[in-house]
């Protein structure tokens, strides 16, 4: 029986190119190698305009969290500048103009020596060094990822799942170059001093399950296993779920129940450091879609733009309407096409009119369906209602902040509602919200401890009288009299104490109530979404469009019935 | 920017490419799919009723879709809202509503009891997915309510009215319906096969427990509805029904069958209590749902003023969804801290 979770739904696989043998394009004329490709701080450039780099040269190098970045041509270093990145975000790249001889850098060479002699932490660093991040589409610093797992985790997990449709990079990866995907995970288990891993890998793969279980053969270091092909089987929740029986909730990492994940493209890059000393500088992509001529598995040299790679498939059929990088379900939909391949970039999709196609009119039918297919046990149906009556106090008790947006429900939903986009902007601003709340609460702690030092001041002040007790008479009349006296001013100085905070207090509230207000106001600034879909359809020209990153992030807003 | 590549269009110009949040694609599942579905699960007892009724029970049935579908149209002109009328959930509405009235009802009666449905109980709530009740069973009872007299005016099977004829008081059944002997505390003189089939009086759709069943397997196979409520609707009915006959009289074996076939216990169960609009949508929920529809409507059967419980039993559970829904949202995931 193969193994899965409860909830998620079959999406249709669409996984046309899955005979489509990898073929290498040719190098294109100019790549444009973002420095930023990975989580973490963007790399700073190593390198000037005019320089000559090779091919593997290091590029780009980081200081905290992140992954260097290196260039996959020998040429001229013809300029540094802004590049839109597939996900629609901004980052410096550096534009080299190929010069076609492929010379390769000197510092690319083989390791030449056996894993059993290589430490933990040389294993570490040498994958710092060849720039590897996950190439699953996080694109986590792998390097990092080791680091962090360290002495925590007992269980290595090698994610082949790949239960986004139309994608089938690390199917062709398996059944291709196996032996690479289990050489980089033996050098993963070596550097996490572990003696097991898992290859997991969905049972829409049977050849590279068989291929795979004839090289480990029985009982060794490396088993495989057969997931049930549903999406998001490929979640590392979902895939632990499956794997180990442990619930992984959303915002803790794997290592946190002994587990790291790690892509099938990633060890094989792995391993390619290790036998080659060649960085991460190519990956495999699956181009596909109706709109392209001829669809396939490419080997793309990271920083090659978009387009090139289309154009290398024979180029558009028809006109297309939506070109999404990485799969349908959680990839994104991109308006520059001149955008390059990152590392994290499994998929160019081309689609018609036909398949990009929104309805625009929706209403929920409570069919229940989201609620049975929901990875994470959530309802989305309620919360898209929520987050579409901006209740998010509702939507925060109904546990919006687990949702991990894969989208199965707007996929299934047969009443046509975009649940899913209707809780992403719920849910950033659920966490927009949360961030102001607590800046609001510590200007409130601020403002009342000036309050209260202000009041010790007056009371201080005041108490006075009772040293001003007439000493010249003895008498306990007049005594208790002063006492009676020194007892009424104190009081009426705790009064004046207690009026000084109070108006403080209100002040705080008047503060508060304003800072509120213009965060309403602010809010509602960002809230204005485009009118319906179309007009975002129409709004990214790839060439005068300059700044349409968050409206990605947006939902289309077509109002509720 | 980096303008190294045009593209080949019509302009030579970079096509316009459209930019939408994930997912990119979309699932085949449609309301209007999924009405569709239950339209021909509905089929058959229309059929069955034209059999054993006449045509007249074809007449009403168009006339009753056929007004759903107008006055939706209109409100949703005269509204101006988003034309909805192509998601044919207002045919079934209208069928729902038909199968509910004796075939004996004059055609103004469908009418206005589609008017009901469609405009107070669905459209002034926000259309299709915002009504708190069934409409179908709401116009039921708006009717029942309004003119005792015509929703009670059975006919015989075997009747054989024609199409467009009246029907004269000589048609009317004399007798007691089989849910109005188990009342008196009497066994129906219907012999249970009969009820099974539906060779017996009662409203259009409801007669035929057997094509209903089929309709319910037919959902089933579709995916279109969970076997957890009717099963459990008709299965606690039949539990107390079995447990605690009203009378001690009755063999409890057979008082629960007949109580199971008679009446609209299966029409209700299988296509009224299953609306999605107005049912829980987590499982956990539809079960107590069906539970809740089958202690009210056995209660009503043993003490009401009325034979038949089933309409107002899913009506007061449909005012208790968002609470049921509510009490059984499930645990997230990773939320109960399962570390083996």
């Amino acid at each position: 029986m193969p193994l899965t979770f409860k909830g998620g739904f079959h999406v249709e696989e669409h996984k046309h190119t899955a005979k489509c043998q990898t073929v290498r394009m040719p190098a294109p004329a100019r790549v444009y190698i973002p420095l930023q490709q990975h989580i973490g701080a963007p790399a700073v450039c190593t390198v000037k305009v005019g320089d000559r780099v090779l091919r593997g040269q290091k590029l780009g190098e980081v200081n905290g969290l992140g992954a260097p970045v290196h260039s996959s041509v020998s040429g001229i270093v013809e300029k540094i500048d802004n590049v839109t990145l597939p996900n629609g975000t901004k980052s410096m790249a550096v534009i080299i103009a190929n010069d076609g001889e492929d010379a390769l850098d000197p510092s690319v060479a083989p390791l030449g020596r056996r894993l059993g002699d290589v430490p933990s932490e040389e294993i570490t660093a040498i994958i710092r060094e060849a720039g590897i991040t996950g190439m699953g589409g996080a694109s986590f610093p792998t390097h990092a990822k080791l680091s962090s797992a360290m002495g925590k985790v007992e269980t290595l997990i090698v994610n082949c799942a790949e239960c986004e449709p139309y994608i089938t990079a690390d199917h062709r990866l398996l059944l291709e170059h196996p032996a690479s995907v289990i050489n980089g995970t033996k050098i993963l288990l070596k550097a996490l001093g572990l003696r097991h891993g898992i290859i997991a890998v969905e049972d829409n793969k049977r050849g590279a399950i068989d291929k795979l279980e004839a090289l480990l053969g029985e009982g060794g270091l490396i088993s495989v296993k057969e997931l049930q092909t549903k999406y998001p089987q490929g979640d590392e929740r979902q895939l632990i779920y499956a794997l180990t029986g442990k619930e992984l909730p959303a915002g803790k990492l794997p290592s946190e129940v002994g587990c790291v994940i790690f892509n099938a493209a990633t060890t094989a890059a792995v391993f390619t450091a290790f036998a080659k000393g060649l960085p991460l500088i190519e990956r495999i992509v699956t181009v596909d879609g109706d709109c392209v001529n001829k669809p396939g598995n490419v080997i793309v040299p990271i920083g090659t733009p978009m387009i090139d790679v289309i154009n290398f498939c024979g180029g558009f059929k028809g006109e297309p309407k939506k070109i999404i990088a990485g799969g349908p379900m959680m990839g994104n939909a991109v308006w520059d096409v001149n955008a390059p391949i990152v590392k994290g970039s499994s998929a160019i999709l081309c689609f018609s009119a036909k398949l990009a196609k929104q309805s625009e009119h929706f209403a929920c039918i409570r069919c229940g369906r989201c609620v049975e297919a929901c990875p994470m046990h959530l309802m989305p149906a309620y919360l898209a209602q929520y987050a579409a009556s901006d209740n998010l106090e509702a939507c925060e008790k109904w546990d919006i902040l687990s949702c991990v947006e894969c989208g199965t429900c707007s996929y299934i939903c047969p009443g046509q509602v975009p649940i899913v986009q209707y809780i992403r902007a719920a849910k950033a601003r659920v966490n927009e919200e949360k961030k102001a709340a607590k800046a609001r609460e510590e200007e409130r702690a601020k403002l009342q401890a000036e309050a209260v030092a202000k009041a010790e001041e007056t009371a201080e002040a005041s108490p006075e009288p009772e040293k001003a007790v007439p000493a010249l008479t003895k008498e306990e009349l007049r005594a208790a009299k002063a006492a009676e006296k020194a007892r009424k001013a104190a009081e009426k100085a705790e009064a004046a104490a207690a009026k000084a905070a109070k108006l403080a207090a209100k002040e705080a509230a008047r503060a508060e109530a304003l800072s509120a207000d213009e965060e309403e106001a602010a809010l509602e600034d960002e809230a204005v979404m485009p009118e319906d879909v179309s007009t975002s359809e129409e709004a990214p020209h790839p060439v005068e469009h300059s700044e349409p990153a968050e409206e990605e992030a947006e939902a289309p807003s077509a109002d509720e019935e | 920017m980096n303008q190294n590549t045009t593209i080949e269009g019509g302009s030579g110009l970079p096509p316009l490419l459209t930019v939408s949040p994930s997912p990119h694609i979309k699932g085949t599942d449609s309301t209007r799919g999924i009405m569709l579905d239950v339209v021909i699960a509905l089929l058959p007892p229309l059929v069955f009723a034209c059999y054993i009724f006449g045509m007249r029970a074809l007449t009403v049935t168009l006339v009753s879709v056929a007004a759903c579908l107008l006055s939706e149209g209109l409100f949703n002109l005269i509204l101006k809202r988003h034309q909805s009328i192509g998601d044919l959930s207002a045919v079934v509405t209208g069928m729902l509503l038909a199968y509910n009235l004796p075939v004996s009802v004059p055609l103004w009666m469908p009418v206005l009891g589609a008017l009901f449905a469609i405009v107070v109980v669905k459209g002034l709530f926000g259309g299709i997915g915002k009504n708190v009740v069934n409409p179908a069973l709401a116009a039921r009872v708006f009717l029942f309510m309004s003119f005792p007299d015509l929703m009670s005016r059975y006919v015989p099977p075997g009747s054989a009215i024609g199409a467009f004829e009246s029907v004269s008081d000589a048609d009317i059944l004399a007798g007691a319906t089989p849910l109005a002997q188990l009342k008196q505390g009497t066994m129906p003189d219907i012999p249970l096969m009969d009820l099974i089939i539906g060779s017996c009086p009662g409203t259009i759709g409801e007669v035929s427990s057997l094509l209903l069943i089929a309709g319910f397997i037919y959902l089933m196979v579709r995916k279109v509805i969970t076997w957890h409520i009717p099963i459990a609707y008709v299965g606690s009915v039949a539990l107390i029904c079995y447990l605690l006959p009203s009378s001690s009289a009755f063999i409890p074996h057979e008082f629960m069958l007949s109580q199971i076939f008679s009446g609209g216990l299966l029409l209700a169960a299988i296509f009224m209590a299953t609306d999605y609009v107005t049912s829980p949508i987590t499982r956990t929920g539809r079960i107590i749902f069906g539970i809740g529809c089958g202690i009210i409507t056995v209660f009503i059967r043993y003490f009401g003023g009325y034979n038949e419980g089933a309409s107002f039993a899913i009506l007061i559970m449909n005012l208790l969804v968002r609470y049921i829904d509510n009490f059984t949202k499930p645990v997230k995931f990773g939320g109960l801290k399962k570390q083996a």
